[in-house]
């Protein structure tokens, strides 16, 4: 069979075991030596790994790999990698996203340069006309803090404020922790709100909030997560405890 | 070429099977000892979708036999070293499984208990490796890099369509541009977490 032949749910299939005889013969041999179908199985894994992390398989797909992941270090490094990687990519602000690149072209063109003319005109007009408010300035942020889920924390991740601002708070989730959007609240040691937002909009496997640092003197404080599922009922999704060390008032 | 000095094998393997089984496996090319680092990843790659416990041990194995093999004097005539590696490879995969006291079953699976890799590493060091990583990229590799799993986490053809579009790329060569900036992250990552105490895992 030519290496090209393979397509990717094939190379899934002779990944997760669910090949038998030639064809299975035929992707061992090429595993060990055709360098373009080598290529070919690593990328599979790659994805594999990612529909793993993303809870993205179905039942019996995702017990055939979460066997193997569970009999391999280098597999289970591979996936606690994808983790980290799919919660940065979606806390990361986009530098660049596919609207804007398809509006940056069409303002290129004579009629989009002429219609952005008009609307900064308008928005000038507009901006005179409309009455002056001292609308605050976004608090800047002053301090990260990134909390895994619950299963795979070894303790308390601890965040030292600097200064007054904000506080950019990432909550990792599990695969199966993904609903359409979140209800945070920050808890005190006394069982004090101190701080609660609803209806936070995830993105992939990881759901970010920016928080008031003055909400958060120092000390011992627990996130509570709450899954927001329309038509279902909201969902417990734990807590995650974190300490703040130092914090300016 | 990959300039490698691979490790002595373990097991009985005296120096003059260790240089047949070089001899074998880089079929009369200078980079021998890159021909066997590869030949041993690939093994190990294998063995682990076999759903095989201690894939690094069994890659070794196999090279210890095939070097065994050459160094009693068995001429092997192949054309392609590799196909005779893989015939011993089945063979070790089986008795894998008998060791484990039972045949491959439905989910093609024999395996044992194992800790479960980086999972142990606290994840906030791990994000925080990786960040560090990131930003040693250069700028246009790590905007691909994210924005490619950002959006549906890198499922969405459509998306994937558009990175190609704006990167000048094809489709494929997308997918492997990817895959090379995700395996320097990982080793980025190891390499990190490795000088900070939390690993080093075996196995790679």
């Amino acid at each position: 069979m030519n290496a090209g032949a393979h397509d990717a749910e094939q190379l899934t299939r002779y990944l997760l075991g669910e090949l038998t005889g030639e064809d299975e013969a035929d992707l061992d041999a090429r595993l060990l030596t055709d360098d373009t179908t080598w290529m070919a199985l690593r990328q599979a894994e790659d994805a594999l790994v990612d529909d793993y992390v993303l809870g993205r398989l179905d039942h019996a797909r995702r017990a055939r790999a979460a066997a193997r992941i569970a009999a391999s270090p280098r597999l289970g490094e591979r996936v606690a990698f994808s983790r980290s990687l799919h919660a940065i990519a979606a806390a990361r602000p986009l530098p660049r996203s596919s609207w804007s690149a398809r509006a940056a072209g069409w303002l290129g063109t004579r009629s989009g340069r002429m219609a952005l003319v008009g609307v900064g005109i308008a928005a000038l007009l507009l901006a005179l006309a409309w009455p002056r408010a001292d609308a605050p300035a976004p608090a800047p942020i002053v301090a990260s803090l990134v909390l895994p889920p619950p299963t795979r924390s070894v303790g308390a991740p601890s965040v030292s404020i600097a200064g007054a601002g904000a506080l950019t708070l990432i909550a990792v989730l599990d695969p199966e922790e993904v609903h359409p959007a979140y209800r945070l609240r920050i808890v005190a040691a006394r069982g004090a709100v101190v701080w609660s937002a609803d209806r936070v909009v995830g993105r992939a496997a990881a759901v970010e909030a920016v928080v008031p640092t003055r909400a958060l003197a120092a000390g011992p404080y627990t996130l509570q997560l709450t899954g927001l599922r329309s038509g279902q009922g909201d969902i417990d999704l734990g807590s995650r405890d974190f300490h703040v060390t130092a914090a300016a008032r | 070429m990959l300039s490698v000095a691979p490790e002595p094998m373990p097991g009985d393997v005296d120096a003059a099977a260790w240089t047949a089984l070089l001899d074998f496996l880089g079929g009369g090319r200078t980079d021998r000892g890159a021909a066997y680092v590869d030949a041993r990843r690939r093994l190990q790659f294998f063995f682990e979708w076999k759903g095989c416990a201690g894939a690094p041990e069994l890659a070794d194995e196999v090279l210890n036999r095939v070097a065994a093999k050459l160094a009693a004097g068995e001429r092997i005539h192949t054309g392609e070293p590799l196909r005779y590696v893989l015939g011993v490879a089945r063979l070790v995969s089986l008795e894998a499984y008998r060791r484990m006291g039972k045949q491959r079953s439905d989910d093609g699976v024999a395996h044992v208990a194992n800790d479960d890799g980086g999972e142990r590493i606290d994840g906030e060091r791990r994000l925080a490796a990786l960040e560090a990583c990131l930003e040693s990229l250069p700028a246009r590799a790590r905007e691909l890099l994210v924005r490619y799993h950002a959006h549906d986490g890198g499922r969405d053809a459509e998306h994937r369509r558009q990175l190609a579009e704006e990167w000048r790329l094809t489709a494929n060569a997308l997918r492997i541009r990817i895959h090379r900036l995700r395996e320097q992250m990982e080793g980025c990552v190891r390499s990190r977490l490795d000088a900070d105490g939390a690993g080093p895992r075996g196995g790679r």
